[in-house]
């Protein structure tokens, strides 16, 4: 809402203009507007048609060049989300290859999903989404609004899971990509020991391992996009992790110092392991540990990371909880790492009834984004904003806490039937990503075909 | 069309501001009205409306329409306002939703002007510092210019090309995407 913040000292800039006399000429030629107006017009125009009037003059190739306008418009994309049903069938997803094999080591190979496929719900920095195919160690960064992509050396691929995200480092200006794969091609294979490298974005150095230290000892990962948030990127651990030590639960990644450190969970998490239920209707999915005293426990199957508000926050799943109220609970780290105490429980959907079916039978729910309330929203009215919220099952719906009610705003149920799978046991992943204006132009990034 | 609109009347009583346009014509208007623009409500809370508020830069038959919309505004915003006491009432939820189609009809309509007197409310907005006005005015102009070519902006907006063949074909060749 406030993303682009004008000087209000200065009213007399305007004024020279408007006192021109239009009377004779209709318009004179100086007399479009004074070029602070016309960066808000611009503001408001689809990033091809910004970069298209670049050639009307001077001036305002000037303007549209400028730092200061780049930002302004990439704040303004970032900061003013889809806010209506029409606007907000703008998700990506990519266009599926045909049923193919990813081959793991020799003899082992698994049925490749969703390749290739835009990995994490919301674009990085400035609208940049990443585009993988996992199985082959090929990363494309892409810029969906001007078409322009950049296809990053091939990284090489050990084994599964194997997962990857994008983010920023804002101090540096630079994109990274980081990949975590599990080291199958060792010698004596460990199981689940994780290997990382990384690749800065316009560096010949290509992929290499991160700068500062290495993973910590025995980390074991969901099979899941990590999320970026407060300029590190987060993974779940593994449940199995969880139930052993004290559970600190969320693996972090500092795009500034590529270390790797803990975030402990919310306190719910370990309330919310249940008895392994064999009759659980997400038996093939559910994630399951056995504890130091030899019980077999599972986690709610809708955990997951979001980022809200540039805050890393946790999905709480309480669809089979008869003994708490709600659907789902959104937890908010609002301070930086320190105790366990930092989260807080930030927003509630609760739908009853026949309402919500769809987010009943999906297996994650990804919050997306708040919409900014229409009236002027004071704190007090925070959670009454309504939600974005993207689903497993290809869709995304509009929560409005004040009716609860749910709206579908986008469905990409169709684009994914061009190879339908057979089954969808295994789709943990969303394959549609939020999309954001961009005027960022990577060097090296061409423009053309799809 | 300076007389104040016969939905606020009772806030009327309580505080009017009197807005002075450049060509001198007074505007007497609620000050929940007035204070849709930020420039004034400074002025209100700094104490320096008595005698009125000249706006050397806003002619009457632009202001006149600042005031038509900033009015419209108003009632939403208070309608708004009412609504937060009477949380999740079906019914209530019903009026709002008319309501916010009414506004949007109004605003489609408040635009419906010529190309001199837009920009003339662009200005306006902002310098009497209105968001949702200067919002509105420059979407529409944005709309209106989405889908041109860079020849058709200099022509509509009499904008002189002041680029050397050079210049121009080094930025056609960087945004040449852009013209597909």
């Amino acid at each position: 809402m406030e993303a682009h913040k004008r000087s209000r000292d200065e009213p007399t800039a305007a004024a020279g203009i408007s006192e021109e006399p239009k009377k004779k000429t209709k318009i004179t030629s100086a007399a479009f507007l004074p070029d602070e107006l016309i960066s808000e017009v611009l503001l408001r125009l689809p990033s091809k048609s910004v970069l298209r009037f670049r050639s009307v003059c001077r001036s305002w190739n000037r303007l549209v060049s400028s730092a200061a306008f780049d930002r302004l418009y990439h704040d303004r994309q970032a900061a003013a989300p889809p806010c209506s049903a029409d606007h907000l069938t703008k998700f990506a997803a990519a266009r599926s290859a045909p049923p193919h094999l990813w081959k793991l080591c020799d003899g082992v190979s698994l049925h490749c999903d969703h390749c290739p496929r835009f990995i994490g719900a919301k674009p990085c920095h400035r609208g940049i989404l990443l585009l993988g195919r996992q199985c082959a160690g090929a990363y494309t960064l892409c810029n969906l609004s001007t078409g322009g992509f950049l296809g990053l050396p091939p990284c090489r691929t050990g084994g599964y899971p194997c997962t990857a995200g994008i983010g920023y480092d804002s101090a540096a200006g630079e994109y990274k990509v980081v990949q975590l794969d599990s080291r199958m091609d060792r010698p004596s294979w460990e199981m689940g020991l994780l290997d990382c490298q990384v690749l800065t974005v316009g560096d010949s150095r290509g992929w290499r391992c991160p700068a500062s230290s290495s993973l910590p000892n025995n980390t074991r990962l969901e099979d899941m996009d990590p999320v970026s948030a407060n300029g590190c990127l987060h993974w779940i651990l593994d449940t199995e992790l969880l139930v052993r030590d004290e559970p600190q639960g969320i693996l972090s990644f500092s795009l500034a110092t590529e270390s790797f450190t803990t975030v402990p969970l919310p306190p719910f998490f370990t309330e919310d392991l249940v008895p392994y239920d064999t009759h659980h209707p997400f038996i093939g999915r559910v994630r399951s540990a056995k504890t130091t005293d030899n019980r077999m426990v599972m986690q709610p199957i809708g955990t997951a990371l979001a980022e809200l508000d540039g805050c890393l926050g946790i999905i709480r799943d309480l669809r089979r909880r008869r003994d708490v109220d709600g659907m789902f609970e959104l937890w908010k780290l609002k301070e930086r790492y320190g105790s366990g105490a930092a989260w807080s429980l930030d927003y509630r959907i609760q739908l009853a009834g026949s309402i919500g079916r769809e987010l009943r039978e999906t297996w994650l729910v990804v919050p997306i984004c708040y919409l900014p309330s229409a009236a002027s929203s004071s704190s007090s009215q925070e959670e009454k904003r309504k939600i974005v919220l993207a689903t497993t099952a290809h869709d995304a719906h509009v929560y409005d806490p004040q009716t609860s009610t749910l709206e579908m705003v986008a469905s990409l149920a169709v684009a994914h039937d061009n190879y339908s799978r057979s089954n969808d046991d295994h789709d943990n992943l969303l394959c549609m990503a939020l999309y954001q204006e961009s005027l960022v132009h990577v060097p090296g990034m061409e423009y053309g075909a799809n | 069309m300076a007389s104040a609109g016969s939905g606020d009347e009772k806030a009327a009583a309580a505080a009017m501001i009197t807005l002075i346009s450049s060509d001198n014509e007074k505007f007497e208007v609620t000050e929940a009205t007035a204070t849709l623009s930020q420039t004034i409500r400074h002025m209100i809370e700094d104490g320096c409306t008595d005698g009125g508020v000249p706006l050397p830069n806003v002619t009457s038959k632009i202001l006149a329409r600042v005031i038509e919309y900033c009015k419209k505004h108003a009632t939403a915003a208070a309608g708004e306002e009412g609504s937060s006491s009477s949380f999740s009432d079906a019914a209530f939820l019903e009026v709002d939703r008319a309501f916010l189609e009414e506004l949007e009809e109004f605003d489609d309509a408040f635009l419906e002007v010529d190309r001199a007197t837009l920009f003339d409310l662009i200005l306006a907005a902002n310098y009497l510092d209105i968001k949702g006005l200067l919002n509105l005015t420059c979407q529409k102009v944005a709309d209106s210019v989405k889908g041109k070519t860079p020849e058709q902006i200099r022509e509509m907006y009499n904008i002189v090309n002041d680029l050397t063949p050079e210049e121009e074909a080094e930025i056609r060749r960087e945004t040449q995407w852009a013209f597909e």
